[in-house]
């Protein structure tokens, strides 16, 4: 399952004035893995530098990892109950896992909160 | 002419333990006395728009009221509260709303609390059973274990942003926006420790699961009332706090998170007009 498409979700995000500002000074590499596709986001000074299809397992400073149905239901336009938050929501009830900084990510959880909020529409428009 | 919001705020103090504490409180209506108890963490901004609510104001005089510690409830003076790590106790909190409601002579009062304040509620009942002619416990549970290191709610390298963002994750995604964004606000507000000082509670020193049937809700009611989308005290928590309760009452609020009173103001008027008309009734 492709999680989205690497140039709009880059455009996207890039464009969100409050990921901007939440994302201030952040610099990090984000692994996002579903079952079959993995998507790379590369953060570097708040911004997106590079949004690619990656391989799963790579580096990164933050993996989270989900069946293709977990990311189905998290980025439906109106998340069943529980599936509306990362950490909470889907790492305690529906069986994803964050692996990394998690430092960072609860630094910058508003920021990724903002990434899947703009995933979420992308995947409402495609 | 100005418009003015319908509550009033002062300050009274209470002395618990041998501690004398400033504390905050704001009030509506008139009535049935109806002691409102915050979520972790925040403060008693969570019940605005019920206080403004007419329709319970006619029967109810509503009293939110600041946790020491919390907002315009500034820790003792008589405490060097600096150094020490805060923590919230069940004792303690207990203490709070029954010291409360004996300093302003409430008459057979009724308690409602969310999260912290819905786990209290339950505390209310069975460790004072009457004090209180009714207790109403949102999103409460016979106990909430932590599930996830709670290292990064107090850490020097993350801000208050944090517990925002996470706070905004357990609002349902069909709240008002503005109302989700109002929950969150407050949470990135509180001093740096309390949040997770007030879980102490939480987690670890509320727990009802050999308790609970000794609840006699002859002498305090209990309703619980727990949102469709709370991941932390879920439905399913909060039907096993109320299976437990002989007489207590357990409704699920489709549409509804953690915050509902703050998140959807206008859809928890939904579910708790029909506790307090029943409240009333039972006199």
């Amino acid at each position: 399952m492709l999680l989205a498409d690497p140039a709009r979700l880059q455009a996207g995000v890039n464009a969100d004035p409050e990921f901007r500002l939440a994302a201030r000074y952040w610099n990090a590499t984000l692994s996002l893995e579903s079952t079959t596709r993995a998507l790379r986001v590369e953060i570097a000074e708040g911004r997106i530098a590079n949004c690619r299809e990656g391989e799963a397992g790579e580096p990164a400073t933050i993996t989270v990892r989900a069946p293709d149905d977990g990311w189905a239901q998290f980025l439906a336009p109106m998340p069943r109950p529980f599936y509306q938050d990362l950490l909470g929501g889907c790492v305690q009830h529906h069986g994803f896992t964050v692996a990394g900084d998690i430092l960072t990510l609860s630094a910058y959880y508003q920021a990724t909160q903002r990434l899947f909020a703009v995933m979420r529409v992308l995947r409402t428009q495609s | 002419m100005a418009r003015f919001d319908a509550a009033t705020g002062r300050y009274v103090y209470l002395t618990i333990d041998g501690v004398e504490y400033r504390v905050y409180f704001e009030e509506a209506g008139a009535g049935i006395p109806l002691l409102l108890q915050h979520t972790a963490g925040a403060d008693g901004r969570q019940w605005r728009h019920l206080l403004e609510d007419r329709d319970i104001g006619r029967h109810y005089r509503l009293i939110a009221y600041d946790l020491p510690y919390h907002a315009k409830s500034v820790p003792p003076a008589g405490v060097e509260w600096w150094k020490k790590e805060y923590a919230l106790t069940r004792d303690f909190f207990m203490k709070v709303p029954v010291t409360l409601a004996a300093a302003l002579e409430l008459e057979r009062p009724v308690f409602m609390g969310c999260s912290i304040g819905g786990h209290l509620a339950a505390d209310l009942a069975c460790f004072y059973p009457g004090v209180f002619r009714a207790a109403i416990s949102v999103e409460g549970a016979l106990r909430t274990p932590a599930k996830r290191d709670l290292t990064f709610l107090h850490h020097p390298r993350v801000s208050n942003e944090y517990r925002a963002g996470i706070m905004y994750g357990i609002t349902a995604p069909q709240s008002p926006e503005a109302f989700r964004r109002e929950t969150a606000w407050v949470y990135s507000q509180g001093a740096p420790d309390v949040f997770k000082g007030d879980l102490h509670y939480y987690n670890v020193d509320h727990d009802l699961t050999d308790l609970a049937a000794k609840i006699d809700t002859t002498k305090t009611a209990l309703y619980v009332l727990t949102g469709e989308y709370d991941w932390s005290s879920t439905p399913e928590m909060g039907q096993a706090l109320a299976k437990e309760v002989r007489g207590a009452s357990f409704r699920v609020m489709p549409g509804l998170g953690h915050f509902p009173m703050s998140e959807n103001p206008a859809r928890f008027r939904e579910y708790i007009l029909p506790v307090l008309d029943e409240i009333r009734a039972r006199g």
